[in-house]
């Protein structure tokens, strides 16, 4: 019986792709512009690929990762461990007290890197709320931090607020005394997890500092949480146990490394050059108006800016469009791309092209609010094959 | 198809604006959708949603902007003040540090945004009394010093919310209607020997029309 | 590592008219994380400044006090760590060791805050901590001579708390560090 069938062939192929000792990133590509299977742990070898994480040569892998790894975990020490340390064991007698506001004081910049944890701490707190993903436990906390018997403060409790459990005391003419418990007034974020666990979020907060700290020209913008959710996720989520145990350290670099391609997006003062985020918008603009004039105007006799939009579609990689597997099998797509990130500007014209009916008949409101909560009922595939349909577009 | 949504006599334009976390998000679906959620995403850029309410037997549809928070997207935001009647100021009553940003924001507001736009401080989270940092009194009168009007919300338990609304969009409509019978009443006398005052209403199209609606939508 | 700021007699506006500015520079929002007050605020304004700096207050009643809801006596828990609190007004003989011990032995703490004398004191007696942050504004006190503006701030961390005293001598402000391990 001929019973393979097409995912076992395509499985077939990428195995054999990832195999041969020096791999040929173009055909990688070519295969990963097709959709990456789901199957044997191959996409975080793909994405790890294509992201320039890992070099073609296979035999070169132990050592990259290697050297990455450790670099990761000297990056850990000396942002958050070593200088906790130093809080927790200073010499009696010693200048360094928690108000210093000398700019020299670790103190000082101890609550200076809480300013930027805060907003870190906020948004991992949320990161794709609709799956438990993140709030679940790893398997591979980072140990001197979680361990119960350890002086150093995990990050989220640097910034944490919350009300001490008190008991009032009243005492009676008789000398009879009463201790009332005040209603225990829980912070407002449950821990469901136990001493010595961390959350999948904890760890996304931590890498999180410590590229903030590494890169204190963007620091940390809201987004990038939305950017490194789904790279973990997919990491994190590793079915091979060698790969998944690092998957924090090889985050950060693949992480590092596709910001490092769109940076200029979340820079302020970039927005208006070529490799700003306004430069980007108006390429799907040039590319919609070529490719479909009628709802190009229709748009913009509506007033409709990209700003509206496509702002948040192109800084986030669509991450906040769909759900998190159809990010994930856009994201294939995206990284094969060698002409990154031109098939998003693609992507993000075909999305429009294929709610043409609705734009061109609503009203101001009724498409604001298509745009900004992309239908469920327009598959990703339809998407992809419009996009790759008008990409040949885009090379004129 | 919904078309009541469609019929209106006015068209506000209305901005979210304050410190990222503060709940301006949840203010927004809790007007919008009567929904609250704990762990709503980041806002990223601008979120758009509609409702329409009846004051004095007219009306009112309301389209707020919800914006991002960071600093960062200040500079794509500034496009969204244009055609802004009110703006919701929102802080955080239990945390000190967005209460003390509100000048901030006043600036931003004053920087880019029309000039008679009528500005709600709004101190929500009012839930968390035992966290609150922000007295009540300190910032009614703050607002009182500088024009403006003043509430205390729950995204969470739904307090204030509707009043919140409904009132800067009743505000938002006496001066919009006010300044409609001062046209029609200088239109009245057009050879009368006193000089006339042209009254130039701040926002544009402020003729009422079904479908137009007052303020039309950049 | 829990910040934990320790203050009380502050008399305002009765004995003292503010805190020194050089206290109030360093008393900035955002790095403390809870407020326990001795009490003798006196007044509503002292409390909602020590709002502005840390939501989570915690105040015990002293004897000039206007709030007369404020409780006589009150136990947190931080950590590993129980944590009594009063004014000191009704302890007698004011400041007295024994008297203290006492009051830490009825309320079962590890640690004792008292206030009352306006006198800075930190020191251990049999293996529990007992701590009185003094005045913030150094008011004035019958029962203590040449007062010295002073707070404290408590840095909680698993079994060991590290307590800072910032006094205000001259014009300078003096920090020092005292460490407590719980036995």
């Amino acid at each position: 019986m001929a019973g393979i069938n097409l995912s076992d062939r395509k499985e077939t192929l990428f195995l054999e792709a990832l195999g041969s000792p020096v791999i040929d990133m173009n055909n990688l590509r070519k295969l990963c512009s097709t959709g990456i299977v789901e199957t044997c742990g191959i996409r975080t070898i793909c994405w790890r690929l294509l992201l320039n994480c890992l070099p073609k040569q296979r035999t070169k892998w132990p050592e990259a990762l290697e050297k990455q790894r450790c670099e990761y975990q000297q990056f850990l020490n000396e942002m958050i461990i070593e200088p906790g340390l130093k809080r927790c064991n200073a010499a009696p007698g010693l200048d360094d007290h928690p108000l210093n506001p000398n700019p020299t004081s670790e103190w000082n910049s101890y609550f200076k890197d809480n300013d930027i944890l805060l907003q870190i701490d906020k948004d991992v707190r949320r990161l794709c709320p609709d799956i438990a993903f993140f709030q679940n436990a790893t398997a591979y906390p980072c140990e001197p931090l979680v361990s119960p018997t350890s002086r150093l403060e995990n990050l989220r409790k640097r910034v944490e607020r919350s009300v001490l459990s008190s008991q009032n005391l009243t005492r009676k003419r008789l000398g009879i005394s009463n201790l009332i418990s005040s209603r225990k007034q829980a912070s407002r974020e449950y821990d469901t997890l136990e001493e010595g666990q961390e959350a999948h979020w904890e760890v996304v907060e931590r890498i999180l500092f410590i590229y903030a700290k590494l890169n204190p020209g963007t620091a940390y913008v809201q987004g990038m949480n939305e950017i490194i959710g789904p790279l973990y996720y997919t990491l994190a989520s590793d079915p091979n146990l060698e790969w998944k145990e690092h998957a924090e350290a090889d985050t950060f670099f693949c992480f590092t490394n596709l910001m490092g391609e769109i940076r200029d997006n979340f820079i302020k003062s970039l927005d208006k050059s070529g490799s700003g985020i306004e430069a980007s918008m108006n390429r799907v603009l040039c590319l919609l108006r070529q490719v479909d004039p009628e709802v190009w105007l229709r748009l913009d006799s509506l007033a409709i800016k990209p700003q509206f939009y496509l702002f948040r579609w192109i800084t986030l990689l669509l991450s906040q469009e769909f759900s998190l597997p159809d990010v994930i099998h856009i994201w294939d797509i995206l990284f094969s791309d060698s002409r990154r990130f031109d098939f998003l500007i693609a992507v993000c014209s075909a999305m429009i092209i294929l709610l043409r009916d609705e734009i061109l008949t609503r009203d101001f409101s009724h498409n604001m609010k298509l745009l900004q909560n992309y239908p469920l009922r327009i598959d990703v595939n339809t998407i992809i094959s419009k996009a790759k349909e008008i990409y040949h577009n885009l090379r004129n | 198809m919904g078309n009541k949504d469609d019929e209106y006599d006015y068209l506000f334009k209305v901005v979210l604006i304050g410190d990222s976390g503060v709940g301006k998000s949840n203010l927004l679906s809790r007007f919008t959708r009567n929904e609250f959620n704990l762990e709503s995403k980041s806002t990223i850029g601008v979120e758009f949603a509609t409702r329409s309410i009846q004051v004095d037997a007219k009306t009112i549809k309301a389209q707020i902007w919800d914006t991002a928070g960071q600093e960062r997207y200040r500079a794509i935001t500034s496009a969204y003040y244009r055609g802004a009647v009110g703006a919701l100021l929102v802080y955080d009553i239990a945390k000190h540090l967005t209460y003390e940003n509100v000048e901030r924001w006043l600036k931003e507001l004053r920087d880019h945004a029309d000039n008679n736009i009528v500005i709600m401080l709004v101190g929500n989270k009012s839930d968390l009394r035992h966290l609150r940092a922000v007295p009540t009194d300190e910032a009614k009168a703050f607002s009182e010093k500088n024009g403006l009007s003043f509430i205390e919300t729950s995204a969470l338990d739904s307090t204030n919310v509707e009043v919140a609304f409904h009132n800067i969009l009743t505000e938002i409509y006496r001066i919009v209607s006010q300044k409609q019978i001062n046209d029609s009443q200088n239109e009245d006398d057009p050879t009368d020997g006193k000089a006339v005052e042209v009254i130039i209403p701040s926002t544009s199209n402020s003729t009422t029309n079904k479908q137009q609606g007052c303020c039309k939508n950049l | 590592m829990v910040l934990v700021l320790v203050v009380g007699d502050i008399h305002i506006p009765y004995r003292a008219s503010g805190l020194s500015p050089k206290f109030k520079k360093l008393l900035v929002p955002g790095k403390i994380q809870h407020i326990l007050c001795t009490g003798n605020l006196c007044t509503r304004d002292s409390f909602d400044y020590l709002k502005t700096l840390a939501s989570d207050v915690h105040v015990v009643r002293g004897d000039f006090d206007d709030n007369a809801s404020y409780p006589e006596q009150k136990v947190v828990t931080v950590g590993q760590f129980r944590i009594g609190m009063c004014h000191g007004h009704q302890v007698c003989p004011w400041g007295d060791t024994e008297s203290l011990a006492m009051l830490q032995r009825q309320l079962n703490v590890d640690i004792l805050l008292f206030g009352h004398t306006h006198k800075f004191e930190a020191y251990e007696h049999d293996n529990h901590f007992y701590i009185n942050p003094g005045s913030i504004t150094g008011a004035f006190s019958p029962i203590s001579s040449d007062v010295v503006p002073s707070f404290v701030l408590m840095d909680i961390q698993a079994s060991t708390v590290v307590t800072y005293v910032y006094q205000l001598q001259g014009n300078d402000v003096k920090v020092e560090r005292i460490e407590y391990q719980k036995a």
